[in-house]
């Protein structure tokens, strides 16, 4: 029987790894394949403005300038420097997201949950055993092949 | 060769110890020179530079508050030129200039060197060390969630670096919060406001030591939500690089498919 699961890093993981050498699995029979998500391009310089980080750059700046008018201007206007300063810095970060989404028109890079498959070989009556542990550390799904 | 932990590396890019994780990762330069303007050491701080960061850091609070600088500032600001001149103290307000412009130099420099040595680094397969502890502290790689960082660090500057165990730049921002909280009375300005007594609010504040608080406020809830993204990118290098070497087996059979059954 081969069970196929997905996985998404973590510690979970190799629990579950763990788990399933401690019922008597052998490390030949486990197959784990970490999915390289990048393509096959290396890291770049312009990888590193295009990364997810870029995407809310401007919220941080612009959040930290208004609610510095905010504090400067709340000195002479009515609600004073403390409420002014809080609604600088919302309105900054607002206006942050709203330049990178709809003006430079920055994308969220798509975020694919799947990073692991692992593939796991073990005898038919193992096999209700080996999906419970698979299940119960955090699997995204998993499939079952019965050998012929 | 297995790729999992060795020590023998020319160029490493991650230094993991039971205090800290010091680290090179791609930056875009003008971004961090944005901070160190915005807070003179911060961009030094950002790229994991702790002890010339806070220094640095130290640097500004004591010759802004000597030299008044922050006050002038506001005072400009607000149209009374005047006061703002009479209000800057010539003997320190000269010194601020030629460090001021190093800080923002310094981190662009840094920034685009660090950067190549990443790039090196990573060719190589430096290797990473997914935990550390020691007599005092413990420190691992994990999978931490970004937002949680700038939450807390939002809530008090300091405590998302807290949560992904940058204890040096934690601490010392957490200590640059509270002699900056305390030294502007906001937390009497707060009151006052939240009883809508705005007046007492104004005069109670001290312009001088609240104008560092937005600054640090972003340096916090920016770098939590950098480092920790660069952090889980670490977690999953180094659990793949660990898979790829002890569960890939060549002696693994594959399942058969029913090849008849198509025909």
């Amino acid at each position: 029987m081969h069970l196929v699961s997905v996985f998404q890093h973590s510690i979970y993981l190799e629990l579950a790894i763990i788990d399933l050498e401690q019922m008597g699995i052998a490390k030949e029979n486990i197959l784990a394949l970490p999915l390289d998500k990048n393509g096959p391009n290396p890291p770049s310089f312009q990888a590193a403005h295009e990364d997810a980080v870029s995407y809310v750059d401007l919220a941080f700046i612009l959040a930290m300038v208004f609610m510095l008018l905010g504090g400067i201007y709340g000195f002479i206007l009515a609600w004073g420097p403390i409420i002014w300063a809080l609604i600088g810095m919302v309105v900054g970060a607002l206006l942050g997201l709203f330049i990178d989404v709809f003006i430079l028109k920055k994308r969220k890079p798509k975020n694919i949950p799947a990073d692991v498959v692992m593939m796991v070989n073990c005898l038919d009556n193992q096999a209700e055993v080996v999906e419970k542990i698979l299940w119960s550390h955090q699997a995204l799904g998993v499939a079952k092949q019965p050998d012929l | 060769m297995p790729n999992t932990y060795s020590k023998k590396v020319r160029r490493p890019y991650v230094h993991m110890s039971s205090f800290n994780l010091n680290q090179f990762h791609l930056r875009n330069p003008w971004i961090v020179v944005w901070w160190s303007f915005s807070f003179p050491g911060a961009g030094h701080m950002m790229l994991c530079k702790y002890f010339t960061g806070s220094m640095l850091m130290l640097w500004e609070f004591v010759v802004n508050a000597q030299s008044n600088i922050n006050l002038a500032i506001m005072l400009s600001m607000t149209g009374q030129f005047e006061k703002a001149k009479s209000v800057l103290e010539p003997r320190w307000f000269f010194l601020y200039m030629g460090v001021y412009l190093f800080t923002a130099w310094d981190s662009y420099r840094l920034s685009i060197d660090l950067n190549k040595l990443y790039l090196v680094a990573d060719r190589e397969d430096a290797s990473i060390l997914p935990a550390s502890i020691s007599t005092l502290e413990s420190n691992y790689l994990d999978v931490r969630k970004p937002w949680t960082g700038v939450i807390w660090s939002c809530i008090t500057p300091g405590l998302g670096q807290l949560y992904f165990n940058r204890l040096p730049s934690g601490f010392y921002l957490l200590i640059c919060f509270i002699v900056s909280i305390y030294e502007s009375h906001v937390g009497n300005a707060l009151l006052a406001t939240m009883t809508g007594h705005f007046d007492y609010a104004r005069s109670v504040l001290n312009p001088e030591w609240l104008l560092f608080l937005p600054s640090i406020y972003g340096i916090a809830s920016y770098d939590a939500f950098v480092l920790i993204k660069e952090l889980n990118k670490l977690f999953k290098i180094e659990q793949s690089r660990f898979l790829s070497d002890h569960y890939q087996s060549p002696k693994f059979k594959m399942p058969k498919v029913n090849v008849d059954r198509e025909m």
